[in-house]
């Protein structure tokens, strides 16, 4: 099997493509291939070079340079169009079915049968209904309104929209990023069926876990080159990740001397006995001056019901909160900023970012009255603003244009480091996260642990809540496990172990 | 315990979404019988409707707009633009046909300018058919140096007193109207475009459709109906008047949110604005046989109006809520 994959010649071939955008050469003379009956992934950092070269696919942008070759015969794709028509589909990120219709009629939009402007319903039914069996995901009712039905099946109606065109080539741009375990599985199952058909297939991701399983090649790439293409069966995780980056990630975790220098013994907050409803159940804990505490457990064992509690948006909340010795009531957000704490979660938009405005206006809008002309004028001195923004985004690092850029422009971890920034300029002491690095790329995982590192540091205390054990395990100085809601371990940097961790998450009970 | 809240929740809040127009309607007619025992006669009711005759018409069009998610303010200004051109035709030539024919060529150009201005030069369609509705109107008033121009007319005749089974012509063509929309919205690409456009365009685009020219095709079929609006206008005046209608568009745009479709486009449909239409008639009417002032007229309408938008928005928040509940087995991190 895997000897005849590596006969056949490819389906399809990239060869020298280069792509340049005003100011940025997006793309430096990539090679890409694929053949019939493989599930190839694309893998690289936000940045790489990714998305513009499967766009060059997709017939969006053309390529300045190099040629594509379909079945050994080369071919121009100019339009979105010329590649369907050639056999290539692609599935974006961004879903592109309509929430408002039902799911036959976003596979046929834009291509409905019928004469003139009549529509004609029963063969879309019918047809919808077949595209839905022959892909296995039959026990979807074609009648539902795409806003109905969860995000993992819209996820396989667009999957099954995209094969409506019968494509050689089918495009998946990160696909499981919305998916949990099980979605991606059955994902997975059926684009095996698909590869078995014959169907190359492009799969873009950055959950490299997912490129181990269920992959046969991958290629990567960096700063828009190719670094290179490998055989997945002979290679792992980590070695894709120092291909992807250029250096190993563990040289971005917490070194062990890190807040040696620092006082350790002063406690900044004190939780005694908190609850949460039934979710938390009577956890205390004290959280020192500049250090990072990692939290983490199952889904569900309380962990965000936790620090959501300290940022003061949990009802039912009961309990003891001290700060800096002092019991506070947090019982709101504007407490909780008062009391110097704040939280980050993974929902960028639910945090307050307004992605039409600039990142400077982000990132004063809770501080703003810190910057008025005089303590009698409540005018903005602007000049003041603009220099602490540009102090704060040197110190965090934000890669933007200027401070004045839409927020909207920026990738998703620059926008998460804007928050940071936004709450830094507060003189906020303690920062609470929740899944920090979730969907976001390994280079930007990487630069959000160095910025809690170097928070750290400098004397803010920082509390991590992850579900990823190995990232925890990795960033903080103390490791807490929670389970049915309560504080089941905590441990020290030094005796943490993967295996007691993962035990400990269990419940403490032995798993294989 | 809280689940069983939030079915509550659910199950009322689509009653009342469903249903609570209607129940508002009926306290409406009930009250209005109470108050003028002339109100509840067969006579008056037709009369309600042929007074709102060019309303009803012209929220099938407004519908439309609304659910592909732009909006139009232009109907009423451009009724009392075709009506005026109309009636300059007519008394100039006597042939009804090339009059009316020269109103349609008027409320079509009106729609392709605005609907052009909106898809291609991708200008908010607020502001166009605002200015649209500014234009319009100042170029009625200068065709006619502000003056109603009167007319008789054989047409003018029978569309006032002619009826089949019983049904006016003018009642026949609200009926019309709205067959015609509810087959389009229904049964036609350009139905199924006109909610793909509200609900997002940027994604219809990308399937493939050309976006501008539905547009402009949604805007063509309302200005069909602003034409429609405009025979029933002229007939019921017996002229060409460039202040008829006033706000005729606000009481369209009204009719239609508080009937239940979604301001913001995507959803929505022709029973809606039905109901939404017969409130805001009844509303009129109601009022105006008591013998309001326009003060009092005013005051109350947008009293009643905000309290039936307040049950609209009501059974909103109370299906979302209820919603939660569904919501609830994920593993979604965030409760809001």
């Amino acid at each position: 099997m895997t000897q005849s994959l590596q006969e056949s010649p490819p389906i399809l071939e990239m060869t020298g493509i280069t792509k340049r955008f005003p100011g940025v050469l997006a793309l430096n003379r990539v090679n890409f291939s694929v053949k019939r009956g493989e599930i190839h992934s694309l893998i690289g950092q936000n940045g790489a070079g990714k998305s513009t070269l499967m766009k060059i696919l997709a017939g969006v942008y053309s390529a300045d340079e190099g040629t594509i070759c379909m079945e050994e015969q080369p071919i121009h794709l100019r339009h979105p169009s010329d590649s369907l028509n050639k056999g290539i589909a692609i599935v974006y990120q961004e879903l592109s079915l309509l929430p408002n219709l039902t799911v036959a009629q976003n596979i046929f939009l834009g291509r409905e049968p019928g004469k003139w402007l009549l529509l004609d319903n029963k063969t879309i039914f019918n047809r919808s209904r077949q595209i839905l069996e022959s892909v296995g995901i039959d026990h979807i009712d074609i009648h539902t309104k795409i806003a109905d039905i969860p995000l993992a099946q819209r996820q396989l109606v667009e999957i099954a929209k995209a094969l409506s065109h019968n494509p050689k080539v089918l495009i998946l741009d990160e696909p499981t990023a919305p998916l949990t375990g099980d979605d991606t599985k059955h994902l997975f199952d059926i684009l095996k069926r698909l590869r078995s058909q014959g169907v190359a297939i492009i799969f873009i991701t950055h959950r490299l876990k997912e490129v181990i399983t269920y992959c046969d090649r991958g290629t990567v790439l960096r700063n828009g080159q190719t670094v290179g293409c490998v055989d997945i069966h002979n290679t792992s995780e980590s070695a894709l990740i120092e291909m992807m980056i250029g250096q190993k990630l563990e040289n971005f975790y917490r070194s062990d001397t890190a807040t040696k220098h620092l006082p350790k013994q002063e406690v900044v907050l004190e939780v005694q006995g908190l609850s949460v409803g039934k979710k938390v159940r009577d956890v205390t804990f004290q959280v020192r001056r500049g250090e990072i505490i990692g939290i983490t457990g199952l889904l569900g064992a309380g962990q965000n019901e936790l620090a959501r509690a300290l940022f003061g948006i949990e009802n039912q909340v009961a309990g003891v909160i001290r700060r800096n010795g002092k019991p506070v009531r947090i019982s709101s957000p504007s407490e909780a900023i008062y009391h110097g704490i704040c939280l980050l979660t993974e929902n960028r938009k639910e945090e307050g970012l307004i992605l039409e405005m600039s990142v400077k206006e982000n990132m004063t809008l809770p501080s703003l009255a810190f910057f008025r002309l005089s303590k009698w004028i409540p005018v903005v001195n602007h000049r003041k603003e603009h220099s602490r923004v540009e102090e704060f985004i040197r110190k965090v690092n934000i890669v933007t244009r200027s401070a004045n850029t839409r927020l909207r422009t920026l990738s998703g971890g620059n926008q998460q480091k804007t928050i940071v920034a936004r709450w830094l300029l507060r003189n906020l002491e303690i920062l609470l996260f929740i899944e920090p690095t979730r969907g976001i790329d390994v280079g930007a995982k990487a630069e959000i642990y160095r910025l809690l590192s170097s928070l750290a540091n400098e004397g803010k205390s920082i509390i991590v809540v992850s579900t990823d054990h190995v990232e925890v395990m990795g960033i903080s100085d103390r490791v807490f496990v929670m389970y049915k809601g309560r504080l089941a371990k905590i441990f020290d940097k030094v005796e943490v172990s993967e295996e007691k961790l993962l035990f400990e998450i269990q419940g403490g009970v032995p798993h294989d | 315990m809280p689940n069983n809240q939030r079915d509550f929740r659910l199950v009322f809040g689509r009653v009342l979404q469903t249903y609570g127009l209607l129940l508002m309607v009926i306290v409406l007619l009930v009250i209005f019988t109470f108050l003028n025992e002339r109100f509840f006669t067969l006579q008056n009711l037709k009369n309600i409707l042929e007074q709102n005759a060019a309303l009803a018409i012209v929220a099938v069009g407004v519908t439309f707009s609304i659910i592909s998610g732009n909006f139009d303010l232009s109907p009423g200004a451009a009724i009392a633009l075709a009506g005026v051109v109309l009636a300059l035709v007519y008394t100039h030539t006597n042939n009804m046909w090339i009059a009316a024919g020269a109103a349609l060529g008027v409320s079509l150009l009106v729609g392709l300018f605005n609907g052009a201005l909106i898809s291609y030069f991708r200008i908010n369609s607020v502001i166009v058919t605002l200015a649209a509705m500014i234009w319009a109107r100042g170029l009625a008033l200068g065709l006619t140096s502000a003056d109603s121009i009167p007319f008789q007319s054989r047409f003018v005749e029978f569309m006032n007193n002619a009826s089949f089974l019983g049904v006016s012509p003018i009642i026949l063509l609200i009926i019309l109207s709205f067959v015609l929309g509810w087959f389009l919205l229904g049964y036609t690409r350009l139905g199924r475009y006109t909610y793909a456009l509200g609900g997002d365009s940027e994604a219809t685009k990308q399937a493939g459709v050309n976006t501008a020219l539905y547009t402009l095709l949604i805007f063509l079929i309302s200005a069909f109906l602003v034409w429609t609006g405009t025979l029933v206008t002229v007939s019921r005046l017996s002229a060409g008047a460039p202040n008829a209608v006033y706000g005729l568009e606000f009481d369209a745009i009204v009719a239609v949110i508080i009937g239940g479709n979604s301001m913001t486009g995507g959803e929505g449909n022709l029973g809606k604005t039905l109901i939404g239409v017969l409130f805001i008639a009844i509303l009129n009417n109601g009022l105006s046989t008591l013998g309001m002032r326009d003060s009092s007229f005013y005051l109350y309408k947008g009293f009643i109006i905000l309290i039936a938008l307040f049950f609209e928005v009501m059974s909103r928040r109370m299906i979302v809520k209820g919603q939660g509940s569904t919501l609830s087995g994920n593993e979604t991190v965030s409760g809001h």
